[in-house]
């Protein structure tokens, strides 16, 4: 791994550790009455890593004689893989904690969607498999397409915070020169 | 910046035009009781809130994303393609890019009006927040696409 890739990992971490801490937050606070309220920000959660990753790489980076979109855009695609990754496994214990509180009323309301598609005319090996979905437990199948579904997502709006942040925190300018070396002294002896 | 309509920029128009067909495809899927379809709603939710009173319908059935979001997908993809053609504006916008901020205001405004928003005000709103955007990740594909190449020269010279 080359030193640019290096400078790119530590904020692109940190954002992507943020991002799931805030939707393992969001995981149960949706489970509350009225704690859907967070999902109206819509995509905007998913590309505020992007611009966090690109915020901390380019608050230490001196202006450049361009702004770096690519960079922006890597940055944030590599933030949102690693938020991916990190918010499926924080979802595991969060899956539990949230069944142990209200495990029952969905229960119920699950039992309530499968009563209705049992009066629907669906073909059973389809409906073995929504089944399958449906249900409280928390599978391999269903953690494996959560992270597949999650992985390319995130990565997307990640990437396209990413190019925000390129575009907002970047500085543009001529790039520093150092001072010229003082020139040598003369000695008369 | 030197943008020209090149493999990444066709790759990206091919990619967001992949990703509104997935929108639209949703409830097709769903009208046609395909079971698939249930695959390309859960693709989207984790982006959009897919509220049926807050999205647009087809075949009875509420699009994979919001209003908000289609028009954000829709803005998007009409700037890819448009922005070849107006190349003085994308440079000016490229060269000041703080500027797309400007163009997120009037979203913001209409997040904030949340009971009193209406479908058309969500839809062209995103469409304008996410219309200039697309010149800067054209410009970052064009970017990552030319380091590729140089990357790969460098090392077909070495070896």
């Amino acid at each position: 791994m080359n030193e640019a890739s290096n400078s790119k990992l530590k904020p692109a971490l940190l954002a992507g550790g943020a991002m799931a801490v805030v939707s393992a937050f969001q995981g149960l606070v949706q489970l509350a009455p009225g704690g859907s309220c967070l999902s109206v920000c819509c995509c905007g959660l998913l590309m505020c890593v992007g611009l966090l990753a690109t915020y901390l790489y380019f608050k230490d980076l001196p202006p450049q004689p361009q702004t770096a979109y690519g960079d922006g855009a890597l940055l944030g695609l590599m933030s949102g893989a690693i938020g991916a990754v990190l918010s499926t496994l924080i979802s595991i214990p969060v899956h539990f904690l949230s069944m142990a509180v209200v495990g029952e009323q969905l229960e119920a309301k699950l039992e309530e969607a499968r009563r209705a598609m049992e009066q629907a005319d669906i073909p059973p090996a389809i409906e073995g498999f929504l089944t399958s979905f449906m249900s409280t437990d928390l599978t391999v199948t269903k953690l494996l397409f959560g992270f597949a579904f999650s992985l390319v997502l995130y990565s997307i709006f990640g990437a396209i915070g990413g190019l925000i942040g390129a575009a907002v925190f970047g500085k543009k300018g001529k790039p520093a020169v150092p001072p010229p070396p003082p020139p040598p002294t003369m000695v008369n002896e | 910046m030197r943008l020209e309509r090149n493999a990444p920029y066709w790759l990206l128009v091919a990619g967001v035009t992949l990703f509104i067909g997935g929108t639209l495809a949703a409830p097709w899927a769903r009208a046609q009781g395909w079971s698939g379809a249930t695959y390309l709603y859960q693709f989207y939710a984790p982006a959009c809130h897919q509220l049926p009173a807050r999205s647009f319908h087809l075949w009875g059935e509420p699009l994979a994303a919001c209003h908000r979001c289609v028009g954000l997908y829709g803005g998007f993809l009409l700037g890819l393609l448009v922005m070849p053609l107006w190349p003085r504006w994308r440079d000016r916008l490229l060269d000041q890019p703080r500027r797309i901020v400007l163009f997120a205001v009037p979203m913001a405004i209409d997040w904030l009006l949340f009971s009193y928003n209406v479908a058309a005000s969500r839809f062209l709103t995103g469409f304008v927040a996410s219309f200039p955007l697309s010149a800067l990740a054209w410009a970052a594909a064009s970017d990552l696409y030319q380091r590729a190449l140089h990357s790969w020269e460098k090392h077909y010279e070495r070896s």
